[in-house]
């Protein structure tokens, strides 16, 4: 496979403070990767740069094409960046909602046309909105927003798709329906990069992992390799049990030093 | 699954129920006064004009006059004021996504009050130096408020609503100064800022029409951007948007079209925060809607409050500021709490 999304020397400070600090990253045509990292250390600024929004952050090219040399419109067309906290516009209806999806295709002064929405059609029975179509976004529960926001990046027809912690505020329910979504995504051809903060989503769901810390990419790899407790420890901090199921996924728990819990692993020390 | 998707556009119906609308506010604004003029006549009269149409109004010249020399200048300026400063309203609440935001918001009302003052206490009270003057002072402060809150940069809509404060007041300030310097023009100025229709003749319309049409016309063509920028600079911008861009051209069109509008008949306020409001507890948030309907509205809104404020105490004037402020506050503070509960 040939690599889609190639991003070189990524260096993004606010304040003389680095946020990023000399970032590389490849992705895979239909790959998905997920960032995670703990708070502050840089995953949304990374989506950011990768979306074209932050200045002068270092190469980033798409397909052999440099975020530099295209204007933000024809990036726009290719890559879709779904934030952690959307805006919801107070009384706007899903269509035109999802619709402000087609704005990077259209003239200046444009405005929609049949195919444009024709492409709304398509993404709002993909995400199961059709019936919701003339719905007031404030109307919706929060899963349907959630897919109505993955609807208007989807109408952006991008090649690469990039959220922000896709399941945040989402119960267990509606995030695992969000994350099957993605997935389907990506066996339907996007290459999805997303920042995760739940480390069992993560390792569920992704190709591959880059944990980020202080603006450094301190380990990447297949879940296994980087969802390892000592790594968890020395960058979150945090004790943790990890288990991996026989199909390669992961799930990280809190590790309370419990005797109960150190039974039921089969490791318990006598004290 | 065949139900039809449509994009919010604005439904022709619509904009025929606008217009009927702005129609009868023109002809009751021409008919009625201190001389009442018989409607049939008066569309006679009006048609009799059109090129290639010959019809007898039965209007006598006095008449006649009154029609064309007094209240067709003063309808068609009002209507245009009254679009200006609601389209202008409309434009700033979208691209400030502030539901306070107002023409006046960034300073103009300051600057272009210290500029009548000036040329009031210089001997300018009538004539084209008072629109001038207060055309200059109104576009010297909006200079500075984007001077001082970096309207280009990628900093925050509020920094520069906050500069547009700190300015207004500056010339807020200063204007009182020189006003208390000269105390035997307070009253000229105190007309001036509550606003005025009542001495214009066609050449204050020839002075607004032009920015006018700008305004109008930069406006209707960034419909779909404010639209747009709904969803916050920030995911605008991953939508391909060039935002600070687009928010210059927006601003200043608004801006422009409000100081022409200012300098000619003085402070009208409310118009820029009721008429918007009202549309869009009428038909949605949508500014393809909202902008081109907002200078609809605002034009009908303003020839009937100019109406109110010649014949409720005729022979007297009201200020039209206080007209506006006197009717739209109240009727403004009723629509939205019932408006606000069946939304609910």
């Amino acid at each position: 496979m040939t690599a889609m999304v190639r991003a070189e020397g990524i260096r993004v400070a606010y304040n003389g403070h680095p946020v990023l600090d000399g970032i590389d990253l490849e992705v895979e045509v239909g790959e998905w990767v997920g960032l995670i990292g703990p708070n502050g250390a840089g995953k949304t600024t990374l989506l950011r740069a990768l979306a074209g929004t932050v200045p002068d952050a270092g190469s980033v090219t798409l397909g052999g094409r440099s975020v530099r040399r295209l204007s933000r419109r024809e990036w726009s067309r290719s890559v879709a960046l779904v934030p952690q906290h959307p805006t919801i516009p107070a009384g706007m209806r899903v269509v035109d909602y999802v619709l402000l999806g087609r704005t990077p295709h259209l003239g200046y002064f444009a405005t929609e046309g049949a195919e444009d929405l024709a492409v709304v059609r398509r993404v709002l029975e993909e995400m199961g909105l059709v019936a919701l179509a003339a719905r007031r976004l404030d109307a919706l529960s929060g899963g349907e927003l959630q897919r109505a926001v993955l609807a208007r990046a989807l109408a952006q027809g991008p090649e690469l798709l990039l959220l922000d912690e896709p399941t945040t505020s989402l119960d267990i329910g509606r995030q695992q329906e969000a994350m099957d979504l993605v997935d389907d995504l990506r066996h339907a051809g996007h290459t999805v990069v997303s920042a995760m903060h739940d480390l069992t989503i993560a390792g569920q769901f992704p190709d591959r992992l880059l944990l980020l810390s202080e603006g450094k990419v301190v380990a990447a790899g297949r879940p296994v390799e980087v969802l390892t407790p000592q790594l968890i420890e020395r960058h979150y901090g945090a004790k943790v049990v990890v288990t991996v199921d026989t199909a390669g996924g992961v799930t990280v728990v809190p590790d309370r030093g419990l005797p109960a819990r150190d039974q039921e692993r089969g490791t318990a020390t006598p004290r | 699954m065949t139900t039809p998707l449509r994009a919010s556009a604005l439904p022709p119906r619509l904009l025929l129920v606008a217009l009927a609308g702005l129609g009868l506010a023109v002809v009751a604004g021409v008919a009625f006064g201190a001389v009442s003029l018989p409607a049939g006549s008066m569309l006679r009269e009006l048609l009799d004009r059109l090129p290639g149409i010959s019809v007898d109004s039965g209007l006598g010249e006095r008449q006649a006059a009154i029609l064309w020399q007094i209240r067709l200048p003063r309808v068609v300026l009002a209507g245009l004021v009254g679009g200006t400063l609601a389209v202008a309203g409309a434009a700033y609440q979208g691209v400030f996504r502030n539901p306070l935001a107002d023409p006046y918001l960034l300073g103009v009302a300051g600057g272009a009050g210290l500029g009548a003052t000036i040329a009031i206490v210089l001997g300018a009270s009538s004539g084209v130096l008072l629109p001038i003057a207060a055309f200059a002072g109104g576009v010297v402060a909006v200079a500075f408020t984007y001077t001082l809150g970096g309207i280009g940069s990628r900093r925050s809509t509020n920094t520069l609503i906050l500069a547009g404060v700190a300015v207004a007041a500056f010339f807020a300030a200063v204007q009182t100064y020189v006003q208390q310097r000269s105390s035997d023009t307070v009253q000229e100025v105190f007309s001036w800022i509550l606003g005025r229709l009542g001495t214009v003749g066609w050449s204050e319309v020839l002075v607004v029409l032009p920015f006018f049409l700008i305004t109008a016309g930069v406006l209707v063509a960034h419909r779909r951007h404010l639209d747009v920028l709904a969803v916050g600079e920030d995911e605008a911008a991953t939508l391909g948007v060039n935002v600070p861009r687009v928010r210059v051209v927006i601003v200043l069109a608004a801006t422009l079209g409000t100081a022409a509008a200012v300098s000619v008949t003085g402070l009208i306020g409310f118009v820029g925060i009721v008429v918007p409001h009202l549309l869009r507890l009428l038909v949605g948030p949508s500014y393809r809607r909202l902008v081109v309907l907002s200078m609809v509205a605002g034009a009908g809104f303003l020839i009937v409050a100019d109406l109110l404020a010649r014949t409720v105490i005729a022979p007297a004037e009201l200020p039209i500021g206080v007209v506006t402020a006197f009717v739209g506050a109240p009727f403004f503070a009723v629509v939205l709490r019932t408006g606000g509960r069946r939304a609910s």
